[in-house]
């Protein structure tokens, strides 16, 4: 077989991308290769970075003062849309640290919500993490023009509390008054070391009109969740600025089928990445000996580890991640759902309400999530 | 019978390992709250713990600090901890903490660690 030049190999990929997904990706890519010679070498990487993130899918424009406009796309969602998802809160960071760095050759001039017209809990926290950390990293703040989003989109934003993080926006003054079926809590934030949320309960009783049944073992896993913030996912070596070290929380209720979800995130290090320094990584080690080398890297795999590793401790063994107790919640209501999305894996432990089963399910993503993103979700 | 109410007496929040974890942590309550008062009882006498007041629930990096650390750090063994405390609920749930406070105490083993404050860290 020939070996074929570098010219001809981005001749191939170009031709296959024309046909695969149009001419709006050669189009934006043109738009960055346009602006290469505006920036000197050590400038390009970003705009490398960029142009991998339009072949992947993000939809994003350069103009002549070479800023950014970020166009998110119609749904975000981690179950369905992850990859594109987690690819357009990518690009957020990464435009924030180079920034960050002094290197101002390449700004955000905006996120573009018009088209979105569906986004998950979820998704919609994640971003709201993102913006935040970006607000509070970066002096150029972003003002969201919402007269053009969908109704929507707007009311889960501003349920969510997303429009705090600016000046002035009431969508009641655009004429947004309906309740969507999708009610949210307004989410909390806390630093490394704080650990109240106890609005989260009363704020989700008044959206539920009731109790929920086995709160206590909720309330234990988020206890967990956020300890585990302060011992593993900001450790002392970590290169993230203490006023990045954060934790976020938000629930969620739809009315029409009764589903509760309740998503914490933070934007640390993640569980594999943490694994290393842990008491119980020997013990993570063994239990991956029984796949081959080439899978125990995998950050599913290194997820699923912990946990079935931390559901074997003894009481003794007590310094785990207190994944057990995160567990507990959909244990003990014997149906619903966690997943645990942790960089590059997914580890997801459903209970089938009418058989009692549990399934495991593990996944990798090309993406990561910066970070730790778990989600309980039942149905009341 | 003294009596030692979590949520009133402590914090209705009781959560984390540390004190360098934040406030209310299983550090903090075992030290200056609960030790305290376990070696202050007489030689007969019980403390009565009552954890459903006003508490939610408890992560298990609280129960094991709290409760277990009595163990660890050798201020007593197992037995003459649980001979001296008496776990109390009156929301039957919360029987899963009582079980668990138990079985950490039970498992723990007597004076394995050397205990260095986090206070202040």
């Amino acid at each position: 077989m020939n070996k074929i030049s570098l010219k001809r190999r981005n001749r191939d990929i170009l031709r296959s991308l024309k046909f695969r997904k149009g001419r709006t990706y050669l189009l934006r890519k043109r738009n960055i290769e346009a602006k290469r010679e505006l920036l000197d070498r050590n400038n390009q990487t970003i705009l490398d970075y960029l142009q991998s993130k339009v072949l992947a899918g993000v939809n994003l424009y350069i103009d002549g003062k070479m800023r950014v406009r970020l166009t998110l796309p119609k749904v975000m969602n981690l179950s369905s849309e992850y990859e594109n998802t987690v690819n357009h809160m990518l690009l957020l960071r990464k435009i924030a640290e180079y920034n960050k760095k002094g290197n101002n050759s390449v700004k955000l001039a905006g996120v573009d919500f018009n088209e979105l017209t569906n986004i998950s809990t979820s998704a919609a926290l994640l971003l709201t993490a993102e913006l935040s950390r970006w607000d509070d990293s970066n002096r150029s703040r972003i003002v969201p023009k919402i007269e053009t989003w969908q109704p929507n989109i707007i009311i889960k934003f501003w349920e969510l509390g997303f429009f705090e993080l600016f000046q002035n926006i009431k969508p009641s003054e655009h004429g947004i008054t309906a309740k969507p079926k999708i009610r949210l809590v307004k989410y909390i934030k806390g630093r490394i070391k704080e650990n109240d949320y106890r609005r989260l309960k009363s704020n989700l009783r008044e959206l539920i009109g009731a109790d929920i049944d086995q709160w206590m073992f909720l309330h234990s896993g988020l206890d967990e969740a956020i300890t585990n913030v302060t011992h593993h996912a900001y450790p002392s070596n970590c290169k993230i600025e203490e006023r990045d070290q954060n934790w976020y929380l938000t629930g969620a209720f739809n009315t029409d089928t009764k589903e509760l979800k309740v998503v914490f995130l933070d934007q640390g290090i993640g569980i594999p990445n943490s694994l290393p320094a842990s008491k119980m990584y020997e013990k993570v080690l063994d239990w991956l000996k029984k796949f081959p080398i080439s899978e125990r890297k995998l950050h599913k795999k290194l997820l699923e580890a912990a946990v079935s590793v931390e559901r074997t401790q003894t009481a003794e063994e007590d310094r785990g991640n207190g994944i057990p107790d995160m567990l507990e919640f959909i244990k003990q209501r014997k149906e619903g759902y966690i997943s645990i999305f942790s960089q590059h894996g997914l580890f997801k432990l459903t209970i089938d309400a009418v058989t009692g089963k549990e399934v495991i399910k593990t996944e990798s993503f090309k993406a990561p999530i910066c970070g730790t993103l778990i989600i309980w979700k039942v149905q009341l | 019978m003294a009596i030692f109410n979590i949520g009133k007496d402590f914090s209705d929040h009781p959560i984390g390992r540390f004190y360098s974890d934040g406030n209310s942590s299983g550090e903090e309550f075992r030290e200056e709250y609960l030790l305290p008062r376990v070696l202050k009882l007489a030689d007969s006498e019980k403390l009565a713990i009552i954890i459903d007041e006003e508490v939610d629930g408890y992560g298990s990096s609280f129960l094991v600090e709290g409760f277990a650390g009595i163990v660890k750090y050798g201020y007593m063994t197992g037995d003459e901890l649980l001979a001296k405390i008496e776990i109390h609920f009156s929301d039957d749930d919360f029987k899963f903490f009582k079980d668990k406070i138990e079985s950490y105490i039970k498992n723990a083993k007597f004076d394995s660690k050397t205990y260095q404050s986090t206070k202040g860290t």
